[in-house]
């Protein structure tokens, strides 16, 4: 059988085909790439993180080599004109069909494979132990995974390219397959990218049996009861349906002989002479003949109108599905805005480089494919005209593919019978275009540079491939500028529209546009005309007068490009992750043994804030006291940088500075007198900081106009040596070459001697910002005033508090309202209503845990609405920050049966409570204390005021989301208040407070609340998760010592756990679904 | 034998490329003259197995080829008009590829078989080259012995010597020469001086039909005595046909097909191949000789 394969003679075609080579490489380089930069989250095992990269060779690695290699295999004749030589030969379809067959999956499977060692090798330097367990697993996934996809592949390409007999379609299938099967894992929740969320439940129980892949089998949790509980069943009855369509597709390649006799007699031939563009192409001038002609090659190749049906398909239905998506059981009243952002700022650019990485080929290589090439070389066309023709059919072409992405989304939106804006299409269109001009330019550019068509499609490719992966970072090239004609342009949101990134779009632009001008010009100079050899020397060359202006446009684009560098180098983005983690390193190395040198608290901070929003700048000046609250008289302090550097002036009192370290940011000054058990000094800090917009907007640092955010509690000086600044990571600890560190976990904490104190400060701030804003910061408002044309606000604390400052200037008036006797401060860009979501969460959850656990510790709690940039919640002391996109313009889903804005809004508020009144001072207590406990509230919350069926929605929510971030619900696992994984500390969390509440009630838990709150009033010192458990203990029946014991303290399984503490979770009474 | 029975093939917009034909050919040089268009290289590409006719059979040895195209192409040697080759991989790997493909064992008698052929057709000393590198002549002899591998009893040249220079062109007309001994050589060409070297046997084709058909030298024989060469034109009273008009150094010359002298001036002379292709060109029937 393998015989009449003849692999061997495959062999010799394949082996010295460089595309082959070059397609194994690139499989192995992307694979150790992938496993390096590992996508599975923090702590998985290395056995979780195999399996999540081996999901990137079907997902984004075959459909590549499928596009590669297809051609190679199948259209070898038509390629290179053999067709009729080899159809000559004595050989069936069944026989060559078999041949062509078993080298492209033995090809595929082998990249596979390589790909797979690729990954091995990286993740089991972190492990060597592992190695065995490891292989073995690989060799699983090449059987369930790898190896039918790669049948399937196989025979899709086969039918293909015996239905057509065009590699073009090959292309296609595999950009078509590649971005659809991401689609299709983004509305499934498959997690192959961020952003995957399961959009339509129906169509990710579709996919866990008819996955091609079986990914979505693999990392899904499987439907607790009806057909599909098995895994294994389902991966199996998934890999024969699709050996079925395998099956069905050889069939149909076998059959087509016949098929086409019978076509051929029933006249069914295509006509040559079939014209797309009409007579008007006829009435042009001679430049628009010749775009017309080049487009009309492109358009008579048959991947047009695939191309065109796919790119309708792939958009329309993916707008349509999550137009009104916010994020799972939420959802919003969908406008144009929203529709255009599904798809606008990550599908359609990249889509929309291929099809032009495509037409480029199609446009620039057409004299070359029609063989016509040599005859309009000898003309006297001129090669500027050549190119400039060939750039505006790829114009067109975009534009083409762009106004069809806008029909797509209005259809979906018509559809889905959302209001349709047009200035909103004009504006996000339009700001699409340039980029996709810019890859028309650049591929005609390297099509005229590059002679041959194959190097040329490879560099057009790498260019796509650097500008829309994060390749480039993967091989270290951390420098914004590797990627090609990327732009920091993101989605707009409805709270400050394109704000956050628009200021670096133009920059951006105008280098990519110098660079682009250049390379057109410098192609049309030395364009070689579509044949194999040079056309010009470069002497002469150099002497064109079109030279200058590459020159000229090159010297632009480096003085762009530096501005760039510059401006990211000044605000220390250019920073490689690598050196971070070095410097990380050092510190540990340099500064560590300030650990057991004693060291001032800070006791109160002088904050004068200027915000200058429209300047996208602020001033930060800081006056700290520090505190000698130790027994020793303190000689020398190390005042080190906080989380996010800056360059500024840091002045200690009194003392002088020794030394200065500048790339760790360390600064050690001596007190010319030495600091006495109870004396204080100051310390003063002075730092502009100023944002040029070149990267889109993040938390917690951002200058807008429309929203400033000020972290002071991530750059304020760092005083004596600081455990969370070091690495965590035993992996990286170890190739630093660091020793392990040594964490206690919190249930083997001891008691601790650490003083609750020296988290607090007394704060005070004079704080000014533009005269249509408003500023915020901690404490009270003491005054406000207006002058020199800007608005001055006062606030001070009312005693010492959590000391993480922040401050904020918006533009909208704030809102007040009461909590009883606390006054609610809204700042947010609509007005809320009384009974909007947010706030009735804030006041219940004020008044419950106020009145059970303890009274809450300021006058004000405010709620700052905040832009679409990388939060959905988080809270500081007397301030809730929330998304204004989830907690403002989201409402619940009809089956959702509760409301995560309510939930959030609560759990966020419970945070004053939870984290900052217990659960800060021990670094090791940042788990249980603070998430899990907040969640507890969540719960209790969310049923006294949503009532019993929604709390019990919110259970069964986070069950869902448990068993989708746990592979194996069987595995053992920390016990709850040691976890630090968030399915852990949240979902889990909330499972095992239903159980306790269920088991022993509300009212033990709030009493162990309320003994380790004054635990921690009364001593001073900081409580700890163990002190929680005891209290618990204490407070509950004996009887339940044991449920309480196994909830929170055992390593067993959740299921397990909960069935041992009585908590079915079949039984509708604890899980209802 | 190869036996052709009214072959036809209409493409769409009603150009009738085969019609009717009729042809019976036995083992040696067979030729097949026409110009373009008429429907030589349809009948190749029928004859290979890789396109069918509307109408008509082909029997090889009496197998019918339509029937059982793998019959005939395991016996089939076949050179097209026009083709490409593989990028990258060398002429003696190219070959050896192909002729794995052919069916021939992948052994060191395969590999001795590509070696002479390179030899054969005087590609040793570039047989590590890849053929997409060779200039048009090599290709042309790459292709020639690709159709040579597996010692093929029908060998079908769609004009084998395009582009050949004239050494490597005589080459080729020895060694087809040999060949031809015990084997059908279908040469397709409208070099009529190739035919005529070659050929013992040749047919006209003419729009689709074999217009002519016999041993070279009858079908010349028959013009014997009339045609006529002179350096004027006859008056079209005389009722010549014109053959051909050619300037040879510098003077133009006319040969005419006439029973009678044209004109005063003409002389008789002796017929060539070329005199009978322009004679079916024109649609005139010998007889009128």
């Amino acid at each position: 059988m393998l015989g009449r394969l003849k692999l061997g003679n495959e062999w010799r075609f394949l082996s010295r085909q460089p595309l082959v080579w070059l397609a194994l490489a690139g499989a192995v380089i992307m694979s150790a790439v992938m496993a390096g930069g590992s996508p599975a989250p923090s702590g998985s095992t290395p056995a979780e993180a195999l399996l999540r990269v081996n999901l990137f060779i079907p997902a984004f690695i075959l459909p590549f080599l499928a596009a590669a290699l297809g051609p190679t295999v199948f259209l070898r004749e038509v390629e290179h004109d053999m067709s009729e030589i080899v159809g000559s030969y004595p050989m069936t379809v069944t026989h060559w069909l078999g041949v062509r067959l078993g080298s492209c999956l033995i090809v595929l499977v082998a990249a596979c494979a390589l790909a797979q060692l690729a990954m091995l090798a990286t993740l089991a330097s972190a492990d060597p132990a592992a190695v065995p367990a490891l292989t073995l697993q690989s060799l699983g996934w090449l059987l369930v995974i790898h190896a039918p996809a790669c049948l399937i592949w196989s025979c899709l390409l086969a039918r293909l390219s015996c239905a057509t007999g065009h590699p073009g379609i090959l292309y296609f299938a595999a950009g078509f397959g590649w971005v659809a099967y991401i689609a299709l894992a983004m509305l499934t929740g498959t997690p192959l990218i961020g952003g995957s969320y399961v959009a339509w439940e129906p169509l990710r129980q579709a996919l866990i049996i008819f996955d091609p892949y079986a990914i979505t089998a693999l990392v899904n949790p499987m439907p607790e009861n009806g057909l599909l509980q098995s895994r294994a069943a389902n991966i199996a009855l998934g890999r024969i349906a699709w050996l079925a369509v395998c099956l069905w597709m050889l069939r149909g390649i076998i059959d087509l002989p016949a098929r086409s006799r019978r076509e051929e007699k029933a006249g069914k031939i295509e006509n040559p002479d079939r014209s797309l563009l009409p007579d008007v192409v006829s009435r042009l001038p001679g430049w628009a003949r010749h775009v017309g002609l080049h487009l009309r090659h492109v358009m008579r190749d048959r991947a047009f109108p695939l191309m065109v049906g796919g790119w309708l398909l792939l958009l329309g239905p993916e707008v349509y599905s999550g137009l009104s998506y916010a994020e799972p059981l939420a959802q919003v009243d969908p406008d144009s805005r929203d529709a255009l952002n599904r798809v606008m700022w990550d599908i359609v650019p990249i889509a929309a480089a291929l099809v032009l990485l495509y037409a480029a080929d199609r446009v620039c290589r057409m004299y070359g494919a029609v063989r016509m090439h040599e005859l309009v070389a000898a003309t006297p066309y001129r090669s500027w005209l050549m190119v400039g023709v060939q750039i505006l059919a790829l114009w067109t072409v975009a534009v083409f593919f762009l106004a069809l992405a806008g029909l797509a989304v209005v259809a979906a939106q018509l559809a889905a019978g959302s209001p349709i804006e047009l200035w909103e299409y004009m504006l996000q269109l339009g700001l699409a275009l340039p980029q996709l001009l810019l890859f028309g330019m650049l591929f005609a550019a390297v099509h005229a540079l590059i002679r041959l068509r194959f190097a040329a499609n490879l560099v057009n490719l790498l260019l796509v491939i650097l500008g829309f992966t994060s390749l480039a970072p993967s091989l270290g090239f951390h420098h914004p500028l590797w990627r090609p004609l990327a732009s920091p342009l993101a989605a707009p949101d409805h709270y400050w529209g394109f704000e956050s990134s628009i200021a670096g779009y133009a920059p951006f632009l105008v280098f990519w546009s110098a660079v682009c001008l250049a390379l057109v010009l410098l192609g049309m100079v030395l364009n070689h005309r579509g044949m194999a050899f040079r056309q010009m020397y470069w002497r002469s060359a150099l002497r064109h007068p079109a030279i200058a202006l590459v020159l000229t446009l090159a010297v632009g684009s480096a003085i762009q490009g530096r501005l760039i560098h510059v401006a990211f180098a000044d605000e220390g983005l250019l920073v490689s992750p690598d050196e971070r983690i070095a410097q990380r390193a050092d510190y540990e190395r340099n500064y560590g043994q300030w650990d057991a040198v004693a060291q001032p608290d800070v006791a109160a901070v002088r904050f004068q804030i200027d915000f200058h929003p429209s300047l996208r700048s602020a001033q930060l000046r800081a006056s700290m006291t520090l505190v000698n609250r130790t027994k020793v008289p303190i000689e020398q302090v190390l005042v080190g940088r906080n989380q996010i550097p800056w360059d500024g002036d840091v002045r200690m009192g009194d003392a002088a500075l020794v030394q200065a370290d500048a790339r760790l940011g360390q600064d050690i000054f001596r007190f010319q007198r030495a600091m006495q058990p109870g004396e204080t000094r100051e310390l003063s800090m002075a730092a502009l900081f100023r944002q040029s917009g070149l990267v889109t907007a993040s938390m917690p640092l951002v200058l807008r106009p429309t929203f400033s955010s000020l972290p002071a509690h991530a750059l304020l000086p760092v005083i004596g040596f600081e455990r969370e600044f070091t690495l965590r990571d035993p992996d990286l600890r170890r190739a630093q070459g660091l020793p392990e560190r040594q964490l206690t976990p919190p249930s083997q904490l001891p008691p601790q001697s650490a003083r609750l104190s020296a988290d607090l400060a007394n704060i005070e701030t004079l704080i000014t910002t533009e005269k249509s804003d408003h500023a915020i910061a901690p404490g009270e408002l003491v005054s406000s005033w207006q002058a020199n044309g800007r608005n001055h606000f006062l606030y001070r604390s009312e005693g010492a508090m959590r000391n993480l400052p922040a401050f904020y200037s918006v533009p909208w008036r704030p809102q007040t309202w009461k909590a009883g006797p606390i006054a609610l401060e809204v700042h947010a860009p609509q007005r809320l209503s009384a009974d909007d979501p947010n706030l009735r969460a804030m006041r219940d959850t004020l008044e419950w845990l106020g009145s059970e656990v303890a009274p809450y510790q300021s006058r004000t709690l405010r709620l700052i609405a905040v832009p679409e940039a990388g939060l959905s919640g988080y809270a500081l002391p007397q301030t809730v920050l929330l998304s204004h996109r989830l907690a403002i313009r989201a409402y619940p889903t009809a089956d959702a049966g509760f409301s995560q804005a309510y939930r959030r809004a609560a759990h966020e508020t419970a945070h004053q409570w939870f984290g900052h009144m217990i659960g800060h001072g021990i670094p090791e207590e940042h788990g249980f204390l603070v998430e899990s406990l907040t969640k507890y509230a969540e719960l209790v919350i969310v049923e006294r005021h949503e009532g019993g069926d929604a709390m019990q929605a919110l259970v069964a929510y986070e069950w869902d989301r448990y068993r989708g971030a746990r592979l194996d619900l069987a595995a053992p696992v920390a016990p709850l208040i040691d976890a630090e994984e968030s399915e852990d500390m949240y979902s889990r969390a909330t499972l095992v407070f239903a159980c306790l509440r269920q088991q022993i009630g509300d009212e033990p838990i709030l009493k162990a609340l309320r003994a380790i709150t004054s635990q921690g009033e009364t001593t001073g010192r900081p409580v700890r998760s163990v002190d929680f458990v005891d209290a618990l203990i204490e407070a509950a029946n004996p009887m339940a010592e044991g449920t309480i014991r196994a909830l929170l303290l055992d390593r067993a399984p959740l299921p397990v756990t909960l069935a041992k503490s009585g908590c079915n979770l079949n039984d509708p009474q604890f899980l209802a679904r | 034998m190869l036996a052709i029975r009214n072959l036809s093939k209409t493409y769409r917009g009603a150009v009738r490329a085969l019609d009717g034909l009729e042809l019976d050919i036995t083992a040696g040089m067979f030729g097949l003259l026409g110009p373009n268009g008429a429907g030589k290289s349809t009948l190749m590409r029928t004859l290979a197995g890789l396109q069918l006719p509307d109408q008509g059979s082909i029997h090889f040895d009496g197998v019918s080829v339509l029937d059982d195209p793998f019959a005939l192409r395991k016996r089939l040697g076949y050179l097209p008009q026009s083709f490409g080759a593989y990028p990258y991989i060398g002429c003696r790997a190219l070959l050896r590829h192909m002729a794995v493909l052919k069916g021939l064992p992948d052994s060191i008698e395969t590999q001795s078989e590509v070696d002479r052929l390179l030899e054969l057709t005087n590609l040793t000393h570039h047989a590590r080259r890849p053929v997409s590198t060779f200039s048009g002549g090599m290709r042309q002899r790459f292709g020639i012995a690709q159709a040579l591998l597996g010692d093929p009893a029908l060998l079908i040249l769609d004009e084998p010597t395009a582009g050949l220079d004239p050494e490597e062109r005589l080459r080729l007309y020895n060694l087809l020469s040999q060949l031809s001994d015990d084997r059908i050589v279908l040469l397709s060409t409208h070099i009529v001086d190739d035919a005529e070297q070659l050929c013992p046997e040749v047919a006209i084709i003419v729009g689709g039909r074999i217009s002519a058909r016999g041993g070279t030298e009858l079908l010349v024989k028959e013009l014997d005595g009339c045609v006529w060469q002179g350096s004027a034109e006859p008056s079209a009273q005389s009722g010549a046909v014109l053959l051909n008009s050619a300037y040879r150094q510098g003077v133009q010359i006319y040969r005419y097909f006439s029973r009678t002298c044209p004109a005063a001036g003409f002389e008789a002379v002796r017929p060539n191949l070329e005199d009978r292709y322009f004679l079916e060109m024109r649609g005139c029937e010998v007889g009128a000789c």
